[in-house]
């Protein structure tokens, strides 16, 4: 995986830049895109059972296939007062993490993204799974995001405010 | 169908749940069958030695042309041999596919990648203040109500 920073500040930015246009984008919900956009990992409580001994690795992967996760989405979606606008949002962060993931490098086989309608894996190969320049560069942009907003608010306020 | 009482949000949860469960055990059964290379189940199983197979796990050892891996499958602990030359350290997660010999021997790697162990750690390590930082704005945005046991806007 490419790390959550990368994760999260990726569906921040997209996120923030989608709000310009579509209000719906508002924080509480960007932050339920932010949550979607790590989902796909809740397979790494791997990581904390084979400190214990145990390898569920393979028991669980399944967590971390589209078709997985969608249905833990909607497992949480169920959680909320909005559950369709919910698992919606959590549904776009999801799809960021994959579009991210399919970027890295996988030696075996790539990610069964139809599974379990076909096993064809995906990969694109192109960054290494413990990579921290992609990190330095999704913060960046996240910056550049963050900056250019503040920016265009700043002048729609005045406008707002001379009209 | 409109899931605004908690018995029917019980009940779709649980067939959801269910249909996770079944997809998971579906996956761990049969995702060896489909794999491009064997791994450790067909390893245990029938040995394919000559084959191209894709084997993972923790450098445990190192000599000048040779390393070993060590991996946890199913709770079994598996050692391999491989050989290559390939710049390693302890504790490395290497993925490799190679050419399986005998005594659990890579003999001829065709492809390796190399994660090296420090960077896992920092890779943690920023995921996990990462989350710390998503947990603390998500509460500022929604707030769980313990009556109707769902999150709400704040």
């Amino acid at each position: 995986m490419p790390d959550w920073v990368v994760h999260l500040a990726v569906a921040w930015s997209v996120c923030r830049i989608l709000s310009f246009r579509y209000p719906q984008f508002n924080p509480a919900n960007t932050v339920l895109v932010m949550v979607g956009s790590i989902f796909p990992d809740a397979i790494k409580i791997s990581i904390l059972t084979e400190l214990v001994g145990y390898d569920v690795w393979d028991y669980i992967y399944v967590f971390h296939l589209p078709v997985g996760t969608f249905l833990l989405a909607g497992i949480v979606a169920l959680l909320f007062r909005e559950k369709k606008s919910a698992f919606l949002f959590l549904s776009m962060g999801i799809i960021t993490h994959y579009l991210l993931d399919l970027l890295l490098i996988q030696v075996g086989y790539g990610m069964a993204l139809f599974y379990p309608l076909s096993w064809t894996g995906f990969t694109l190969n192109l960054v290494p799974n413990d990579d921290y320049y992609i990190t330095i560069m999704a913060l960046f942009i996240a910056l550049i995001v963050y900056l250019v907003s503040r920016l265009v608010e700043k002048r729609k306020f005045n406008q707002e405010n001379t009209l | 169908m409109k899931l605004n009482t908690p018995l029917k949000r019980m009940v779709t949860g649980l067939i959801l749940v269910a249909a996770l469960a079944v997809l998971c055990s579906n996956y761990a059964t049969e995702y060896e069958y489909h794999q491009k290379y064997p791994s450790y189940g067909a390893l245990i199983s029938d040995y394919p030695e000559g084959e191209v197979v894709n084997v993972g796990g923790t450098v445990t050892h190192i000599s000048s042309s040779q390393f070993q891996i060590l991996e946890n499958y199913h709770g079994q602990n598996i050692n391999l041999s491989i050989n290559s030359s390939t710049p390693v350290n302890l504790e490395d997660q290497v993925s490799v596919v190679g050419i399986l010999g005998p005594n659990n021997t890579i003999i001829q790697v065709e492809r390796v990648e190399v994660n090296e162990y420090w960077k896992y750690l920092f890779l943690l390590l920023r995921s996990f203040l990462a989350v710390i930082l998503l947990i603390f704005i998500f509460y500022r945005y929604w707030s769980f109500d313990w009556k109707s046991f769902e999150f709400r806007r704040r």
